[in-house]
C-alpha cells in the first residue's frame, strides 16, 4: 500500500477538491447545488448523515470497551475517541455548508423550538462534541477516573443523537416513506455498521505500523469484522421489510418511494451500490475469507461506499414522489434530482479530511493503548492497564 | 440592523476588494422593507399585452415599474388583468427590446445609427421612390391600429395599400356581419341565459372583463355549452363540452339551423319583420338536417337538436358567440361559417334584444382640425382587396397581408413599412415571408428584434414601449355588450428606458424628410385635447382617471328609420344573402363547403392552433415571467387525443416529428383525453426563430411552418387550419 | 383580532396563472419562483373527461408543521393566522420545506424558504393580495372569519367546503368550496 507520505499527499489532494467545491458553494449558493424547492435536502443532508451516524457508530463501538468493559475492544480506545470527533467535524462541515445562513445558528440558542427534532439534533449532537472532547482530553491524560463517567454519559448522549437523527425524518406526516419510528432504530443499526467498518479501516492501517491490534492472539478485526458482519446482515433483513412493508397495500407515497427505489430513477444506486457492493459483496467477503483482517478492510471500504449511498438513497426516496394534495390526481414522473459537482466535491474533500486529520492525529498523540494479554478480569481497571509510551 | 446572509456578505466581500463603494447587498426582506418608505405613484394608462388594450394602473416605485393593476372602471378589464397584463409591463426592462434605431449593412448585420440619420435616409429613399414609381408603391403593413397617423401620411402621397394582419385572424367575421348586419354585435353575458361558444375560448384569448360576466352568469344559472375539438379552457367553467370534428363547424350550424327552423323553433316575426333572404337560404339548405351535420361533425344529431331546441326555448335570451380567431380565418368555408353564425342567431331573433347580441355603446370623438391639403388620386390596392379581377370581396381596409411577397416580386410593392407586426412568424410560410426584404426599401416599428425586423428590415425604428408613450383617446369596444360608452387612453407611465421614440415623432420626421411639410401639425396633446373636447370634460380628468364612462346610450330594438328597418346593409335588414357575392358568382346565401383537406391515415392528423391563457401568440413568448408559466406546465407541448397516440406507440411527453409539406419540425406531446381524436392542436405562441429574442427563441413549433401563404377568395383569410400533417414517434436527427 | 382565511372555488379556475404574476410582481420574485401554483387534473375517457384546475398556496395552517419543526422558530404564526418566516432566524436548514405538505416553499436568493404571506402588509390596510384582486373568475374570497358581515363568512356559511389533506392535521385557513 501506499506511504505515509502518500497517504498524506492523497487524502490533500482529496481535500483541495472538496475546497473547490466549498468555495464554489460559498460563493454562489442554491444556484450550483443540486436541490430544488421539490427535493430542498440533497446530497449534502446524506453526507451530513453519513458522517455523524458513521461518528455515532464509532463511538458507539469503542463503548464496549469503556463502558460494558469487554476488554478486546478496550484497544479502540483513544483511537476510536479521535476518529469519532474528525467525523462528526467533518459533518459538521458538510452541514455547514448545506445550511443557506449557519451564522444564524446562535437562535438555535437565542430563540429554541424545543418541538423541532432538528433543534434537538442540534443539542445533542453539540454535546456529543463536547463529551467526546472531553473524555479524548482526559484520556491524553490517562484521567480514567474522569473519562468513565463521561463515557456513561456520551453513550446515553450518542444514542440519542443517532435515534434522534432518524426522528428527524420519521416526524414528517408530509412524507409517508419516512414517516415513524423506523428510521429511529435503523439510524442506530447503520451507524454500528459504519462504525465498524470505519475501525476495520483504521485499524488495518494502524496495525501495518505495528501497534497492538491483537488482543489474546486474535485481531481486532476478527472482531469488528463479525460485528460488521452481524450489522449487514440485520440491515439487509431491515431494508427488505421496510421495502416490503412500504410496497404492500400501495399506499400513496410510500409505494411509490419503494418503487422509485427497486426499478426507479434510484434503482441502480439502490441495487448495484447499496445493495449489491454495500451489503451482500461484504457479507460474501468476509464470511469467505473467515474475517481475515486484510479481507474485513476490503469489506468495509466497500461497506461504507455502500452506505454513502444508502445515506442517499435514504434521503432522496423521501422526497422523489411529488406530493399528492388533489384526491386522484394521477402523479406522474418523479421530482428530478441531480447532485452539483461541487457538493460531490465536498463529500470527497470531507473524506479526504478525515483520513488527514486522522494521520495528524495520529503524529500529534500518543493514541495507543496496551492492553494485557494476560488478564482476564471482566471489570476494567486502570491500574491494570499498562500503558507504554511509544516514540513516534 | 441590515441583515446578510452568509452567501451575499462573502459576495459583498469579494465584491468590495474590487469596489469598496459599493453598498452591501440587502436581502430580498430588507429590500421590500426599504422598498416601501418609497414613495409610490399610480398612473393609469391601457395595457398592451394583447389587442383588447384594458384601461389599467401602473404603480411607480423609484422611478420604476413595479406592478399593474386593472382599471375598475373599464369595461374590458373590470378592474382585473390576465398574466399578460402584468407579465408585458415587466417587459418595458425585458432584454429583446430594441434600444436604438438601427440599418442592416452589407454584411447583413446591424448597426446602431442616430434617429437624425435614421429618419433623414429613410425620408430620401421614400421620396424617390415614390418619385420613380408613385405613391402606390408604398404599403403600410401593420397590426392595425394607429390608422389615423398611416393613413394621413398614405393620402398624402396616394397609395391605398394599408394593410392589416387580419387576414390572419378573422377577416371572414368583419367581412360578413359587415355586408349581413352592417355592423358586428356583442354578446350580452349580463342578461343571456344560454351561451354558446363555437371555436371561442373566451378563457384562452382573454378579455378579464368578458370572463368575469361569463362565469357571474353560470353563478346566476345561465348554462354555457362548449363546441370545440380541444376541451378548452373556457370549457371547464361550461356545463357541457361537445367536441366537433375540426372544419365542420359549418355543418354544426346547418345543423343548427335546419332544427330551429323544420321544427318551427326559430322567432318568425323577427324573421318576417328583419330578415332579406330568407327563403333564399331556407330553399338552399332544407335537405340540411341535423342528422347530416351528426354525419359530418361527429355530434350525435339528438345533441345538436337538443341545443337548438334549448337555445329556442331561452331566445332571445341565448346567443351564439359570433367568434373570433378560431373560425374567421382557418377553414375554405370559414366565410360561410360567419355567415351562419349571424343565420343562426337571426333565427333565434336575439339581435338588437337584452340577453342577446347588443350593439356595443360608442360615442364620438373630435378631432384635431388641420389645413386641409390636397391629395393625389389613388392607385388600385396592390393586394387585390375590393379589386374587380383579383379578390372583389375582400375588404380593402383590411386587405391580405400573407402574399404581400408576391406583390413585391411582381413590383406593385416597393418601400414597405411594418409596424408593429411580425408577418414572418404570424403570417403562413416564414421562408416564403422572407421576401419581403427584397423591396427597395423595407422599414419596420418594432419595440423588439422580432424575426420580421431582424430578417427582413432595411431599418429598424425601435417605438417606445407602451408604458413609455402617450396616446390619443379612444373608444373603448369590441365583444362585451355595455350600455354606457367608455373612453380610455393610454398615458406615458415612465421615461423612455432606451433611445427610442412615439410613431408621431418618427412620422413626423420621415415625410418632412420626404418633402411632405407639416403633414402632422400637432402633438398627441392636442389630439387629446381635441378628442374630449365635444364630450364636454377636460383632458385632465382623463390623465388622471384614464378611463371615463358616459350616460347609457344604448337601448335595445331594432334599428328603424322612418318605419322601416336600418341596420346598415341595402336592404336595412339583415340579409342572408349576400348581393356582393352573387355578383362575383359566388352563392349568396352559405350552403354547405367541404373543408379543403381531410386527415385519412393512421398518422395523419389536422394541425389545429388556438391561445394559451397566458400568451398573445408570438408576440408575449419572450417575457421570461409568461415563458416559466409555459416551462412550468410543458406549455410548448402538442396535445394528441390517447387514443390515437397509442396506435401510434406514443406516450406523454415523447418527441414526436410533425411534417406538412412545408415544414418537418419536431415537439414534446401532450398525451391527453381532452382533444378531438382528428387532430393535433399547438399552442400559438411558440416557434421564435430570431437569435436576438433569447428567452423565445427556438421555443416550441408554430402552425404558421407548416401552412403555404394561401388567400380563401371570398374574405382573403389565410386558412390557417387546412393542413393535414403526418406525425411519428421520434425527434429529427 | 381578525382571522384571516381564503376560500377557493376551484371549479371557477380556468388556468390563466394571472394570480401567480401579480403575486410575483407584488413581491418582485424571478420568473421562476412563485407564491402560488395549480394542479392540473385530467379526468375520464374522451369524450366524457373533464379538466380540474386547483389553486395551491401557503394553507396558513393553524397547525403548521412548518413553524413546528423550525428549529429557531423563524417560522412563526401570527395571532390573526398568517404563517410567517422572519428571515433574520432562518438558518436555511430547509426542514420546513420537507415538512410542508403541501409543498409551498420556495427558496430565495438568500436561502430563506418563502412562502405565500397572505399580502400580510396590506391586508391590514384592508387591501386585497393581488392573487385575489387580480382574478377575473374571482376563484379567491378573501377576509377575516371573525367579521360576521365579511364576504368569506357569508360565504363558508353557505357553501359546503373542505381543505386539502385534512388527514395531515395541519387544519388549514385555505378552504375550498365543494364541486
Amino acid at each position: 500500500m501506499f506511504t505515509r507520505k502518500q497517504w498524506l499527499t492523497i487524502s490533500l489532494i482529496l481535500v483541495c477538491i472538496g475546497a473547490v467545491g466549498a468555495i464554489n458553494i460559498l460563493l454562489n449558493g442554491e444556484h450550483v447545488m443540486g436541490n430544488t424547492n421539490q427535493v430542498p435536502w440533497g446530497i449534502l443532508i446524506a453526507g451530513y448523515v453519513f458522517f455523524a451516524a458513521s461518528s455515532t457508530g464509532v463511538g458507539l463501538i469503542s463503548s464496549l470497551g469503556h463502558v460494558f468493559g469487554i476488554k478486546r475492544f478496550e484497544l479502540l480506545g483513544k483511537r476510536a475517541l479521535l476518529i469519532s470527533i474528525i467525523l462528526l467535524l467533518c459533518g459538521f462541515g458538510v452541514l455547514a455548508l448545506e445550511l443557506a445562513n449557519p451564522l444564524n445558528m446562535i437562535y438555535i440558542l437565542l430563540s429554541p423550538n424545543i418541538k423541532s427534532p432538528i433543534w434537538w439534533m442540534g443539542a445533542l449532537y453539540g454535546l456529543y462534541l463536547l463529551l467526546l472532547f472531553a473524555e479524548f482530553y482526559y484520556s491524553l491524560k490517562e484521567d480514567h477516573k474522569k473519562v468513565k463517567p463521561i463515557a456513561n454519559i456520551a453513550l446515553i448522549t450518542k444514542l440519542a443523537a443517532v435515534s434522534n437523527l432518524g426522528v428527524i425524518f420519521g416526524m414528517l406526516h408530509s412524507r409517508p416513506f419516512w414517516q415513524g419510528p423506523y428510521y429511529s432504530l435503523y439510524m442506530i443499526l447503520t451507524a454500528i455498521l459504519s462504525g465498524a467498518a470505519i475501525l476495520s479501516i483504521a485499524f488495518y492501517f494502524v496495525g501495518q505500523k505495528g501497534r497492538q491490534v491483537v488482543y489474546q492472539g486474535e485481531n481486532i478485526l476478527i472482531n469488528l469484522g463479525k460485528i460488521l458482519a452481524g450489522a449487514l446482515f440485520i440491515t439487509a433483513i431491515f431494508t427488505f421489510w421496510k421495502i416490503l412493508t412500504s410496497l404492500y397495500g400501495g399506499i400513496p407515497g410510500k409505494s411509490e418511494a419503494a418503487i422509485a427505489l427497486l426499478v426507479g430513477p434510484l434503482g441502480l444506486k439502490f441495487w448495484v451500490m447499496e445493495i449489491i457492493l454495500g451489503i451482500f459483496l461484504p457479507l460474501f467477503i468476509l464470511i469467505k475469507y473467515s474475517f481475515q483482517p486484510q479481507k474485513v478492510m476490503f469489506a468495509s471500504i466497500l461497506t461504507m461506499l455502500g452506505v454513502l449511498f444508502m445515506r442517499l438513497d435514504f434521503v432522496l426516496s423521501g422526497q422523489i414522489i411529488p406530493l399528492e394534495l388533489i384526491e386522484g390526481l394521477q402523479i406522474t414522473g418523479y421530482n428530478p434530482y441531480v447532485p452539483g459537482w461541487s457538493e460531490w466535491a465536498l463529500i470527497v474533500g470531507a473524506i479526504g479530511a478525515t483520513i488527514f486529520l486522522y494521520m495528524l492525529g495520529e503524529k500529534k498523540f500518543n493514541l495507543d493503548v496496551i492492553v494485557d494479554n494476560h488478564e482476564h478480569q471482566e471489570n476494567l481497571a486502570s491500574t491494570k492497564t499498562t500503558l507504554v509510551k511509544v516514540e513516534a | 440592523m441590515v441583515k446578510i446572509s452568509r452567501r451575499t456578505f462573502l459576495k459583498a466581500s469579494a465584491l468590495a476588494g474590487l469596489a469598496s463603494s459599493l453598498p452591501l447587498i440587502m436581502n430580498f426582506g430588507d429590500f421590500t422593507k426599504a422598498a416601501e418608505l418609497l414613495p409610490v405613484t399610480r398612473i393609469p394608462t391601457m395595457c398592451n399585452g394583447c389587442s383588447s388594450t384594458c384601461s389599467k394602473y401602473v404603480y411607480i416605485k423609484n422611478g420604476r415599474v413595479w406592478k399593474v393593476e386593472g382599471n375598475p372602471i373599464d369595461l374590458k378589464s373590470s378592474g382585473r388583468l390576465c398574466a399578460r397584463g402584468h407579465g408585458m409591463a415587466a417587459d418595458v426592462y425585458g432584454l429583446g427590446r430594441v434600444t436604438q434605431p438601427m440599418k442592416r449593412g452589407d454584411d447583413n448585420t446591424f448597426e446602431p445609427i442616430s434617429w437624425g440619420q435614421a429618419l433623414e435616409e429613410i425620408g430620401d429613399k421614400l421620396y424617390k421612390i415614390i418619385d420613380e414609381h408613385g405613391g402606390n408603391s408604398v404599403m403600410w403593413l401593420g397590426h392595425g391600429g394607429k390608422e389615423h397617423y398611416a393613413s394621413t401620411f398614405l393620402d398624402e402621397i396616394g397609395s391605398s395599400n394599408y394593410v392589416t394582419h387580419y387576414a390572419t385572424c378573422f377577416s371572414s367575421k368583419t367581412n360578413v356581419w359587415d355586408r349581413m348586419v352592417g355592423t358586428t354585435l356583442n354578446s350580452d353575458f349580463d342578461n343571456a341565459n344560454y351561451m354558446l361558444f363555437v371555436g371561442r375560448n373566451f378563457a384562452g384569448g382573454i378579455i378579464p372583463g368578458a370572463m368575469n360576466r361569463i362565469t357571474k352568469a353560470k353563478e346566476r344559472g345561465a348554462k354555457i355549452v362548449v363546441v370545440d375539438p380541444r376541451y378548452c379552457e373556457l370549457a371547464i367553467i361550461a356545463d357541457e363540452w361537445v367536441p366537433i370534428r375540426p372544419g365542420t363547424d359549418l355543418a354544426f350550424f346547418l345543423g343548427i339551423a335546419h332544427t330551429l327552423i323544420s321544427e318551427k323553433l326559430f322567432d318568425r316575426s323577427f324573421i318576417a319583420n328583419y330578415v332579406y333572404g330568407f327563403e333564399e337560404f331556407w330553399s338552399a339548405n332544407k335537405d340540411f338536417t341535423a342528422d347530416k351535420a351528426a354525419e359530418i361533425t361527429g355530434i350525435p344529431a339528438d345533441k345538436i337538436r337538443e341545443i337548438a331546441r334549448d337555445m329556442a326555448h331561452n331566445a332571445p335570451k341565448a346567443f351564439l358567440d359570433s367568434g373570433y380567431h378560431g373560425l374567421h380565418a382557418h377553414y375554405a368555408n370559414s366565410t360561410q361559417i360567419a355567415m351562419l353564425n349571424v343565420v343562426v342567431n337571426a333565427l333565434l331573433g336575439n339581435m338588437f334584444k337584452v340577453g342577446g347580441l347588443m350593439p356595443g355603446a360608442s360615442i364620438s370623438l373630435g378631432h384635431v382640425e388641420t389645413p386641409l391639403r390636397e391629395t393625389p388620386e389613388k392607385g388600385p390596392r396592390a393586394d387585390g382587396a375590393g379589386v374587380e379581377e383579383e379578390y372583389p370581396t375582400v375588404e380593402p381596409g383590411r386587405g391580405i397581408p400573407q402574399i404581400v411577397p408576391d406583390l413585391i416580386k411582381k413590383g406593385r410593392v416597393k418601400a414597405l413599412f411594418i409596424y408593429h407586426y411580425n408577418p414572418l412568424r404570424t403570417a403562413p410560410d416564414p421562408e416564403y415571408q422572407k421576401g419581403l426584404k427584397d423591396a427597395e426599401l423595407v422599414v419596420s416599428i418594432p419595440v423588439d428584434w422580432n424575426e420580421t425586423s431582424l430578417h427582413t428590415a432595411h431599418y429598424i425604428l425601435p417605438e417606445s414601449y407602451y408604458l413609455e408613450r402617450t396616446e390619443p383617446p379612444k373608444v373603448v369596444s369590441g365583444f362585451i355588450a355595455h350600455d354606457n360608452p367608455q373612453i380610455s387612453l393610454r398615458r406615458q407611465a415612465i421615461k423612455p428606458v432606451h433611445n427610442t421614440l412615439p410613431l408621431l415623432d418618427m412620422l413626423k420626421g420621415i415625410t418632412a424628410a420626404a418633402g411632405y411639410y407639416n403633414l402632422y401639425p400637432f402633438t398627441v396633446e392636442d389630439e387629446i385635447k381635441a378628442s374630449v373636447k365635444p364630450l364636454g370634460i377636460s383632458p385632465h380628468v382623463l390623465m388622471e382617471t384614464g378611463c371615463i364612462e358616459f350616460p347609457a346610450n344604448v337601448k335595445p330594438g331594432f334599428p328603424i328609420k322612418d318605419g322601416k328597418p336600418a341596420v346598415n346593409t341595402f336592404t336595412g335588414k339583415i340579409e342572408f344573402s349576400i348581393g356582393a357575392f352573387k355578383l362575383y358568382g359566388s352563392p349568396g346565401v352559405a350552403t354547405w363547403v367541404p373543408p379543403l383537406v381531410m386527415p385519412q391515415g393512421e398518422d395523419e392528423f389536422r394541425l389545429i392552433h388556438g391561445k394559451q391563457p397566458w400568451h398573445s401568440h408570438h408576440i408575449t413568448s419572450n417575457n421570461p415571467y409568461l415563458m416559466a408559466i409555459s416551462d412550468m406546465y410543458n406549455g410548448t407541448w402538442a396535445w394528441m387525443n390517447k387514443g390515437r397516440a397509442e396506435k401510434l406507440g406514443i406516450k406523454n411527453g415523447d418527441l414526436v416529428t410533425i411534417s406538412s409539406e412545408k415544414a418537418v419540425k419536431t415537439v414534446n406531446v401532450k398525451v391527453t383525453e381532452l382533444l378531438h381524436p382528428d387532430c393535433v392542436w399547438i399552442p400559438s405562441a411558440y416557434g421564435g426563430f430570431s437569435e436576438r429574442l433569447k428567452t423565445a427563441y427556438q421555443q416550441g413549433i408554430n402552425y404558421n411552418d407548416f401552412i403555404p401563404a394561401r388567400v380563401e377568395p371570398l374574405s382573403g383569410t389565410v386558412m390557417g387550419q387546412e393542413v393535414v400533417v403526418k406525425v411519428s414517434k421520434g425527434g429529427i436527427s | 383580532m381578525a382571522r384571516f382565511a381564503m376560500l377557493i372555488d376551484a371549479s371557477r379556475c380556468t388556468g390563466c396563472n394571472a394570480c401567480r404574476i401579480a403575486c410575483q410582481m407584488q413581491w418582485q420574485l424571478p420568473p421562476a419562483r412563485y407564491y402560488n401554483r395549480l394542479e392540473h387534473n385530467e379526468k375520464g375517457t374522451y369524450p366524457n373527461t373533464k379538466w380540474e384546475i386547483t389553486p395551491i398556496q401557503c394553507m396558513h395552517c393553524d397547525n403548521p408543521p412548518c413553524r413546528d419543526v423550525c428549529p429557531t422558530g423563524a417560522t412563526y404564526k401570527r395571532t390573526d393566522g398568517l404563517v410567517l418566516i422572519d428571515g433574520k432566524k432562518c438558518i436555511g436548514c430547509k426542514y420546513c420545506m420537507v415538512a410542508c405538505p403541501y409543498g409551498v416553499r420556495q427558496i430565495n436568493d438568500d436561502g430563506i424558504p418563502e412562502k405565500c404571506r397572505f399580502c400580510a402588509e396590506y391586508i391590514i390596510e384592508g387591501k386585497m393580495p393581488p392573487c385575489v384582486s387580480t382574478c377575473m373568475n374571482e376563484v379567491r374570497i378573501f377576509g377575516d372569519l371573525d367579521d360576521p358581515e365579511s364576504k368569506i363568512s357569508k360565504l363558508m356559511a353557505r357553501k359546503a367546503v373542505y381543505q386539502l389533506l385534512p388527514e395531515k392535521g395541519t387544519r388549514p385557513r385555505i378552504f375550498y368550496v365543494r364541486k
